[in-house]
């Protein structure tokens, strides 16, 4: 996602062939429906005037497909990308759903594509190369980009657009959250609420489904229950208290913003500590004492 | 002393202006800074359309905080006229006055006539001590603009690249690690131009100060003004014309306010959501260096280490030889901003509801303790510093 939101802008160390072919990242996470009223859920559109073209992304992990899906989009048509998905202009005259792969499960994904027999493009990530591998673009420029294989520096390829996903690991999460603290505490809240602080560092919040949501608001839950626990619990305290009324909630107990001097001081263990948090969630190694454990585990209420 | 009016204070100062002036005529001395007009631009965190009321009531607040951490005691009163208040602080047995002309809520012009041994350091700490006000920063760019709008008269150049040392100074083809200068006179063009030759000092020429000569009405140049403006915002004047020295001075900040504006309406980040629709707006900044960085984990070190001049917190995380990560929090205005650090470019990202100053000030740092040839610019390679 990252990657080709920064082609489309042209973002500095990246080619910048799909700028130059006029696309732009159009929706992310857009749900819209077929010609049979059937959702659709591209994770990335693409749209460009001057090319009278869009790119609906699919990327795929793994090395399955859903067939399910695929064959929903196979029913995709220009006039639901311009009625339904409000593409502007040209951009959805031709267009093509676009499947991203990892090389080494290309063979199992070609069997998927083929079995349709879809005509959907497939990309694979191949060494420094984004190579096109199956079929071909309605496009003929990128039919040229890709299948000679795109060059990617894969080493500064942007990453701060979306800084995680449901996927990602917790240190990755905690670099996120623990920042949004800071802020909390700047403005003096005296609290955090889960809800508030999933709404403040998820950027696609309000689009998630409620699965999603479910999946970050526990990963959330756990990076400020370890926070609180261990490194920070000088400075957060699990509120069990109003559980019930507001969901997960803690109190922040000790800032750095009421002290009269020091504060610089004190800014800095705060940094010392979030290096801690994040090597003890990255290693899983951590020399801090355990304190108790107030948090509610799996299968306790949460209303929020 | 107590004035009503901005007419008032511009008047006063006026007279205090021509005063100086003819005692420096007439003795060819001036009794150290006294009677120099002086103006701090400090930029406060409030909206645009932020009421008198709400404006005076913040700086109530920042003052009664300053005081209850530095213990000078400290007040602000109202005046005739909206958003233009008097403020007194108490330090070193003296009283020193301020005029806050905060017709920008956002923006202010904060005069004084008082001595800046004496001020300086306290509006250093008002700016520095809570995350409400902050100093504008003036990169290179924009002094070298100013410069332009008059007679450059001199300069000052500052550079000290020990605070960011990722690279061995005793190495052949080491840069300089510091630099100090003070030119005055009308060669001063000149020799910035000889410095600043690529054959010369062109990443240690750092400009920190430009004493420029001005005249508002051009018909008439016993009117004028010799302004000394500082990276940090701040401004002395002597002459016979408050009305060149603050046309000079709101010129200036109007070019600084607008670049501030244009970097957080075009380049923060945001997400646009309707009705269920996702869109992504905005674009990093790029901090661009002419010569990679000489050793990642100490610049990162040094520029996220929360303390001054950078002020920014944050815990790098290397994801390769080539790329660190940082996600950071500007203690200056308690906001979050994100930087993905390569050798040769570091990408800012700014979140919706940050502060433009930050950038501006990461900028003006580097260009100060790191290298003088730091440019911004956007992901078509354009400069955001042209001013």
């Amino acid at each position: 996602m990252n990657l080709f939101i920064g082609l489309c802008r042209g973002a500095r160390g990246l080619p910048i062939v799909l700028n130059q072919q006029g696309y732009t990242d159009f929706w992310i996470e857009y749900k819209f429906s077929n010609s049979l009223n059937q959702d659709v859920v591209p994770e990335l559109i693409l749209a460009s005037e001057l090319k009278a073209h869009s790119l609906l992304f699919e990327w795929k992990s793994g090395a399955n497909l859903d067939h399910d899906q695929l064959e929903r989009y196979s029913h995709v048509t220009t006039d639901d990308l311009r009625m339904r998905a409000m593409l502007r202009g040209r951009s959805a005259d031709h267009f093509d759903v676009t499947v991203v792969a990892k090389g080494e499960n290309i063979e199992r994904i070609l069997i998927g594509i083929r079995s349709g027999p879809y005509t959907f493009p497939v990309l694979i990530v191949a060494g420094s190369k984004i190579l096109l591998r199956e079929n071909s673009f309605a496009c003929q420029e990128l039919n040229q980009i890709f299948g000679a294989g795109l060059e990617i520096d894969w080493d500064i390829v942007p990453m701060s657009y979306f800084p995680f996903d449901r996927e990602s690991p917790l240190w990755m999460l905690a670099e996120k959250i623990i920042p949004m603290i800071l802020e909390y505490m700047v403005r003096r809240e005296p609290r955090i609420s889960l809800d508030n602080i999933a709404r403040d560092v998820v950027p696609t919040w309000t689009i998630l489904g409620q699965g999603y949501r479910s999946e970050m608001k526990t990963k959330i839950a756990e990076v400020i229950r370890q926070a609180e626990q261990y490194e920070f619990r000088d400075y957060l305290r699990y509120n069990r208290d109003m559980l019930g009324s507001f969901g997960h909630t803690w109190e922040i107990t000790n800032n750095p913003r009421d002290l009269r001097d020091k504060r610089h001081t004190a800014w800095r263990k705060l940094q010392s500590l979030q290096r801690n948090f994040l090597e003890a969630l990255r290693t899983g190694r951590r020399i801090e004492p355990q304190g108790e454990l107030p948090f509610p585990g799996p299968g306790e209420s949460e209303t929020s | 002393m107590f004035i009503r009016s901005r007419q008032e204070m511009a008047q006063y100062i006026h007279d205090r202006m021509n005063k100086a002036y003819e005692d420096l005529t007439e003795d060819q001395k001036l009794e150290y800074e006294v009677n120099m007009a002086k103006v701090y631009l400090i930029e406060a965190h409030l909206a645009p359309d932020t009421p008198h009321d709400k404006v005076f009531g913040f700086l109530s607040n920042s003052l009664s905080e300053f005081q209850a951490q530095h213990g000078n005691e400290a007040s602000a009163r109202e005046t005739d006229e909206e958003r233009f208040f008097n403020a007194q602080i108490r330090a070193e047995d003296e009283t020193v006055d301020f005029f806050i002309d905060a017709s920008d809520p956002r923006f202010w012009l904060v005069h004084s006539m008082d001595k800046s041994k004496i001020i300086d350091p306290l509006l250093d700490k008002l700016a520095s001590g809570g995350h409400e006000l902050d100093k504008a920063w003036m990169p290179v760019q924009l002094l070298r603009h100013v410069a332009g709008l008059g007679v450059l008269r001199g300069l000052s150049l500052e550079f000290d690249r020990r605070e960011i040392p990722d690279v061995d100074f005793e190495a052949s083809g080491a840069p300089a690690e510091f630099l100090k200068m003070q030119l005055w006179g009308n060669k001063a063009s000149k020799v910035l131009s000889i410095l600043s030759h690529e054959e010369a000092f062109p990443h240690e020429t750092t400009l920190s100060k430009v004493k420029v000569k001005y005249w508002a009405n051009l018909d008439d140049d016993s009117e004028s003004t010799i302004d000394d403006i500082k990276y940090d915002g701040k401004i002395t004047a002597r002459g016979t014309s408050f009305h060149s020295h603050i046309t000079l001075i709101t010129d200036l900040y109007r070019k600084y306010s607008g670049k501030i504006r244009e970097i957080e309406s075009d380049y923060s980040i945001s997400y646009d959501v309707e009705e269920q629709r996702l869109s992504v707006r905005g674009d990093p900044i790029n901090i661009v260096f002419k010569k990679p960085i000489g050793d990642m984990d100490v610049f990162c070190r040094h520029v996220f280490s929360s303390a001054n001049p950078f002020r920014i917190w944050g815990v790098p995380v290397k994801l390769n030889n080539r790329h660190t990560r940082v996600s950071g929090f500007d203690l200056h205005v308690g906001k979050r901003i994100d930087f993905e650090i390569t050798p040769d470019y570091m990408r800012v990202y700014l979140p919706a509801g940050s502060c433009g100053n930050s950038v501006i000030r990461i900028i003006t740092n580097l260009q100060h303790y790191y290298d003088s040839l730091v440019d911004a610019q956007n992901n078509e390679g354009r400069s955001l510093l042209d001013f």
